[in-house]
């Protein structure tokens, strides 16, 4: 019989996420591919001409070395600091669990110039390292301008992101898994090495690679912290596009390390069978994700699992037998001590932006409030006047286009479409941001959107759509299907069931999604310093002017506003939160009397 | 197709068509008013931070106060290459671009540069004639020099370039800029060239020297931090950054032992859209009031005799490209610069980062 | 108006060349309450979600009220729909909830107004009408989405599995109250369920889906008595099922061994057959009393007794187990294990049901027909 059905066929959303993948394609991969281009065809040296050179230059052999031996240190380093806080955050509640939560979380949410700048306070010859070792007797080191630096940079970096991955996968593991254990006769650390830790495991295998991507993909910390010792390909490419206008140089190295970045994740995912969605968008990954290579795993392994005693194992052992591990609260002040010192560098700002004089001395020798007039100045207030408005109109389109593409593609019609776009429109995250950032400075220049707010708003829009999306599409999968089928059967056509039901369900997403994206938008400083020029110029990249060309505490009152601003924000977030917790109790009362 | 998907097809694009629109609307409401402009703006590439403080100081804001032009500026005056690319697509470049001797020899070799009228400028009150040419006319005199630091050696620190190179003499961390105008000489003069037969310059010998002391040494443009907070205890930097770091607290001294001295013009680029207002910004520098604004909060030598007439010995012993000071320093040699630049900044970069 | 509120034609869906539902015909008249009924997976929801029109057929026809739904989406069905789930919307109070499809259909204000206070006085939820819809308990919820599928008249009521959700006794009294409303309003429903009980309480016809079709469609009772296949029959109530293998015509020999005789069918001799007979109607006799009806001997081997009838299970030699249900009053039976009793049956009440994978001169015939 003829099917005749076609046109009755619901359709899916899947129309709504084309603004986005246009966007992306246009704005973002078009871009990149002009990166590829340039790196092969220009007029000094065509063909793989620059890659040769490069691989055969010692100079950024060593910067390769540098890129994977300091980010590999620094994402060992940051899931061995961010277990225990994120562990003693998932596992307590009410005013502890919030101040780790703001220990860890204000870092992540101020400008990584900032966290440089405050780092630069911290480890300087007259910082107060050195005072406190001087103070013991000790003799100053040398802690600024090399590796050292940059690692501390790196791991200050990543941590929040590495807390903020683990946090809701340690929430998800059954605590009577723990109970279970130490009934069956395991002490504390042997019980959590050999049952508790297994279960984390995807959750750190996602935050190590994390760190370890976007340690690789840093440029303003090796640029700031690094002096020439500690060069790495972030820094190479801004040197190479940015300042040299070598741009054979800049493309081709940025093709390696985005190869580079490329090759872990594959090699990642194919080791630990987790999705690429989940290191880019560890906010998709569902409890089955993180379960199936655990169970994946154990079934690989088969018996030898069991028979194997594994060093760690012994050790918990070892530490039961001392009876270490017994001692109560030991987790929680190993994490007190590593949020303070997360959040430290950050409240240094405040001395400095009263400092007297330019020079970075802590504490200062005499106290002012030049910088703090300084900052309301053209100077300062117009690149912070550009910021708010690139941010606001970008993060408004951002989620505009990422909410209704995740409506389009949580909803597409098709298994295809969904399952093209949802990588698709993650590319953003998966290349490094320095890379990006070369792609538009090389292709707006051909456009004339160097310097421009329009060049800003579009490369903003490009790197915090996929935030907007991952955030809509989470909500769009929570969202039973069945609203949209009981708004059709209602009578509601696709536009009204679009505007009446799915938007309104979104409202909480929406709301993040803005938020985030402006945060991002607001704290962006590569690209930044990439397309600002002498018309527009955003407040990261004043910043970063500032401490790249000359010392200036100026930078630390703009980390006191900044500061000032997130904890507005944040304390804001939970009256509202309390609030509506105090709405919903009052209505699950007035249920129970009306029941 | 029937009259419901007919109604109900351009639903989903409207909205498609909506939000681009949005999108749309809200880039052209920011504007993209690229470039500087004609007119009423003035487009000066310069050095950023306390220098450009100064610079606008004593001459760009009271030239824009009375020519009424908006001067909008950039960091980007010594990025030869960024210029280069810029002049070189056609696009609009700066009015006028800050040069100092080596930069200004690769701009005019690269010919990046438009012609002064010398029938609008007076160009009389020059000291040293000798050093206008068809692009230029001197506007100061600068110097990098060597620093120490006064906490690290209270009894007194390296004297000579090759004291700088003796670590066990002087332990301690060493900084240099991070490009090699100035850093190569220096490094031959630790090695026993004399200042007078630096050029042409033995880049190998230099860099075999720089290779000495690398282990001890950052490069780095912005020092500021380093020396101030005792980081790095002797070194090469600008006297500009050095005064003021000593003004803000910090333990350094310096000298003018084998010190490289630049001269410092101000030029108009070959793409500039405003060469008239260069030009009279130009005359402007050479004012001697505006020469006596850079003197008094630059500390940069003044190239006028109505300001150089004015000063005292004392004042000339510790000013750059003074008779009594370059007995001790010497002239970079923009010439030789502009024609090694291009080979010995690729040997440079790669040698930094390995 | 169409005899027939709903037909399928020849429908079909397949997911990936997996055929999930196939339904040559099926027709809901006017006024019917008529429920789907299988267990999960067997395609119910599926048909049901064709006829919303939240998923178009892979082939065939859907025709609401004589108009065929090819060319009509899910919003212009006018079809009533209750979810299992409820899906009322969440960001929305009880009235608004009512309300939102006579905006939908853009009626005016006042009509507004009027129609969804009717309709919560039907469902008894007139003083919830301002209340956050997610505050309100199941079967407050339950009332609510049926308000708000009946508020603008539909010409068909769909509900999906409506009382699933609620505990046992809530769902009775709903159950009365779904009847009350179909009663009231006249509207046809199709109601899909896995819960027999509540198919043949509520129902003027079943149709028993499994695997994607329908095995059978017919008044409850019809269904109950009358089975057409052991799945039915087992899936319509209790049974004692009993693999045999057909001797002859009218005679079986059971797995267990003993022989008994069965209704004639089309069964040809040698053919493995599943026999069946429910446990209501299964006699049970004191030791010594005589009934002359079919049956054997046992021994009472458990007594469950469930208030209003009891159930016996009686061992019997070359048979098995069987399990009889006696209501109780006072003159029923009544026995303690280790009683030995008579089990005795009406020779109609054996239902023969020959192995699909047996063979049979009927099978034979089809199959040839089939490959011809």
């Amino acid at each position: 019989m003829a099917r005749r059905t076609d046109s009755a066929r619901p359709k899916g959303w899947g129309a709504l996420a084309l603004p986005a993948v246009l966007f992306i394609t246009v704005v973002y991969v078009l871009p990149l591919g002009m990166l590829l281009l340039r790196s092969v065809v220009n007029e000094e040296e065509p063909g793989l001409g620059a890659y040769t050179r490069l691989l055969a230059d010692p100079g950024f052999l060593t910067v390769l070395r540098n890129t994977a031996l300091l980010s590999l240190l620094s994402a060992v380093l940051c899931v061995l600091i961010g277990f225990p806080i994120a562990l003693t955050i998932a596992r307590s509640r009410g005013v502890f669990r919030a101040f780790l939560f703001i220990c860890v979380v204000t870092p992540y949410l101020t400008s990584v110039l900032i966290r440089v700048f405050a780092i630069q306070v911290l480890l300087g010859a007259e910082g107060i390292v050195n005072n406190l070792l001087t103070a013991v007797g000790l003799d100053r080191a040398d802690l600024l301008f090399n590796s050292f630096a940059v690692i501390v940079g790196l791991v200050h970096s990543e941590i929040p992101i590495v807390v903020l991955v683990l946090v809701p996968i340690i929430e998800k593991v059954d605590p009577s898994r723990m109970l279970a254990a130490r009934s069956l006769g395991a002490g504390p650390a042997e019980a959590f090495v050999r049952v508790f830790l297994p279960a984390t495991r995807p959750g750190l295998q996602v935050a190590f690679v994390l760190a370890l991507v976007y340690s690789a993909g840093s440029f303003a910390v090796p640029e700031l912290l690094g002096g020439n010792a500690a060069g790495m390909a972030g820094s190479f490419v801004y040197g190479a596009i940015s300042q040299e206008g070598d741009t054979a140089s800049g493309a081709a190295a940025s093709v390696l390390l985005s190869v580079a970045v490329m090759a872990v994740l594959v090699l990642f995912t194919l080791l630990t069978r987790q999705k690429i969605q989940n290191v880019v968008a560890p906010q998709l990954m569902s409890t089955a994700a993180v379960e199936t290579p655990e169970r994946e795993r154990a079934r690989r392994r088969g018996s030898r699992r069991h028979t194997r005693r594994s060093v760690s194992g012994l050790a918990a052992r070892l530490l039961d037998r001392s009876r270490i591990s017994y001692l109560p609260g030991i987790v929680p002040a190993i994490a007190t001590v590593l949020a303070l010192l997360v959040l430290l560098p950050q409240l240094l700002a405040i001395p400095i932006s009263f400092a007297g004089t330019r020079a970075l001395v802590f504490p200062p020798n005499s106290y002012s409030t030049q910088w703090w007039a300084n900052m309301f100045t053209g100077s300062w207030l117009r690149p912070l006047g550009v910021s708010v408005l690139v941010g606001v109109v970008s993060s408004v389109c951002a989620t505009a286009l990422g909410v209704l593409a995740a409506i389009g593609v949580g909803r597409a019609g098709s298994r295809a479409v969904r399952a093209l776009s949802l990588p698709y429109l993650l590319l953003p995250l998966l290349f490094p941001v320095v890379v990006a950032a070369g792609a538009f400075f090389i292709s707006f220049l051909r456009v004339g959107l160097i310097d421009t707010q329009a060049g800003f708003v579009l490369a903003h829009i490009a790197i915090t759509l996929p935030q907007a999306f991952i955030i809509g599409y989470a909500g769009v999968q929570a969202i039973n299907p069945d609203y949209e089928h009981a708004a059709a059967s209602l009578g509601a056509s696709r536009l009204r069931t679009l505007r009446r039901i799915l938007l309104p369900l979104l409202g909480g997403q929406v709301l993040a999604a803005l938020f985030l994206t402006f945060v991002t938008s607001f704290d962006e400083s590569t690209i930044a310093i990439f397309l600002s020029g002498i018309n527009v110029q955003t407040l990261p990249s004043r910043i970063f002017e500032a401490l790249a060309l000359q010392t200036d505490p100026t930078v630390g009152v703009t980390a006191v506003l900044f500061m000032a601003f997130v904890s507005v924000g944040a304390i804001a977030w939970q009256v509202l939160k309390r609030l509506r917790r105090r709405t919903a109790q009052r209505t699950e009362t007035e249920r129970g009397q009306a029941a | 197709m029937s009259m419901t998907t007919a109604l109900r097809r351009p639903r989903t694009s409207l909205i498609a068509a909506a939000t681009a629109l949005a999108c749309g609307l809200t880039l052209a409401g920011c504007g993209s008013d690229g470039g500087a402009g004609g007119g009423d703006t003035l487009w000066y590439s310069g050095f950023g931070g306390t220098y450009e403080l100064s610079v606008k100081k004593a001459l760009f804001d009271p030239y824009a106060a009375e020519a009424g032009v908006e001067v909008k500026i950039d960091k980007n005056g010594s990025n030869v290459t960024q210029l280069n690319e810029i002049i070189k697509s056609g696009r609009q470049s700066p009015d006028v671009v800050d040069t100092e001797t080596a930069t200004l020899a690769q701009f005019m070799s690269k010919q990046m540069l438009q012609p002064l009228d010398k029938s609008k400028l007076n160009v009389t009150d020059v000291a040293d004639q000798s050093l206008i040419n068809e692009f230029s006319v001197p506007w100061y005199q600068f110097s990098r020099n060597l620093y120490w630091n006064t906490k690290s050696f209270p009894n007194g620190g390296p004297t000579t370039w090759a004291e700088v190179w003796d670590v066990s003499k002087f332990p301690g961390k060493r900084s240099f800029p991070d490009r090699p105008i100035g850093t190569l000489e220096v490094a031959l003069l630790a090695s026993g060239v004399p200042k007078d037969k630096l050029y042409p310059l033995d880049v190998d010998r230099a860099f075999q020297w720089l290779d000495k002391i690398k282990a001890d040494s950052i490069f780095i443009n912005q020092a500021d931090t380093a020396i101030g907070q005792g980081n790095v205890v002797t070194g090469l930097y600008t006297l500009g950054r050095l005064l003021d770091l000593q003004k803000g607290g910090a333990a350094i001294d310096y000298n003018w032992a084998g010190a490289p001295v630049s001269v410092q013009s101000l030029t108009i680029s070959k793409n500039a859209a405003n060469p008239a207002k260069a030009l009279e910004v130009i005359q402007r520098s050479l004012s001697a009031e505006s020469q006596q604004a850079i003197l008094d909060s630059l500390r940069y030598t003044p190239t006028v005799t109505s300001v150089l007439d004015k000063l005292t010995p004392e004042q000339r012993a510790d000013l750059p490209g003074t008779e009594e000071t370059n007995k001790d320093s010497f002239y970079v040699d923009g010439t030789w610069w502009a024609q090694h630049y291009d080979e010995v900044v690729k040997r440079w970069q790669s040698w930094l980062n390995a | 108006m169409s005899e027939f509120s709903l037909s399928m034609r020849e429908v079909s869906k397949e997911y990936g060349g997996l055929r999930v539902l196939d339904v040559p015909e099926l027709d809901v008249r006017q006024g019917e309450f008529f429920s789907l009924l299988g267990p999960s997976g067997s395609g119910k929801t599926t048909g049901l979600r064709l006829v919303a029109g939240f998923e178009a057929p892979t082939a065939g026809r859907v025709i609401i009220n004589g108009r065929d739904m090819a060319r009509v989406s899910a919003d212009k069905r006018n079809i009533g729909v209750v979810f299992q789930n409820y899906a009322l919307f969440p960001h929305m109070t009880v009235a608004e909830n009512v309300a939102f499809p006579l905006q939908m259909r853009s009626l005016s204000g006042q009509d507004i107004e009027r129609r969804v206070a009717e309709a919560l006085e039907q469902v008894d939820l007139g003083p919830f009408r301002d209340r956050n819809a997610a505050t309100l308990s199941g079967g407050q919820q339950q009332r609510v989405a049926i308000a708000r599928a009946i508020v603008y008249e539909p010409d068909l009521l769909l509900m999906d599995e409506p009382l699933g959700a609620l505990d046992r006794r809530l769902r009775a009294r709903l159950q009365g109250e779904l009847r009350g409303l179909h009663h009231r309003l006249g509207v046809s429903i199709v109601y899909v369920t896995h819960d027999q009980d509540e198919a043949m309480a509520l129902s003027d016809r079943v149709a028993i889906m499994n695997g994607g079709r329908i095995v059978q469609q017919g008044a409850p009772k019809e269904l109950y008595d009358t089975p057409a296949s052991l799945f039915v029959s087992n899936f319509l109530g209790d049974n004692n099922a009993l693999p045999a293998a057909i001797t002859g015509p009218g005679s079986a020999r059971l797995e267990a061994g003993a022989t008994m005789p069965v209704p004639r069918t089309g069964a040809s001799a040698g053919a493995a057959a599943d026999l069946t007979i429910r446990p209501e109607r299964l006699r049970l006799t004191a030791d010594g009393v005589r009934d002359d009806g079919p049956g054997f001997d046992g021994v009472i081997a458990d007594v469950v007794a469930l208030g209003a009838m009891t159930q016996y299970s009686v061992r019997i030699d070359g048979v098995g187990t069987l399990w009889a249900s006696v209501q109780n009053s006072a003159h029923a039976f009544s026995g303690v294990p280790g009683d030995r009793v008579g089990v005795r049956w009406e020779l109609d009440d054996v239902h023969v049901f020959p192995r699909p994978d047996s063979p049979s001169p009927a099978d034979e015939t089809a199959k040839a027909t089939a490959d011809a």
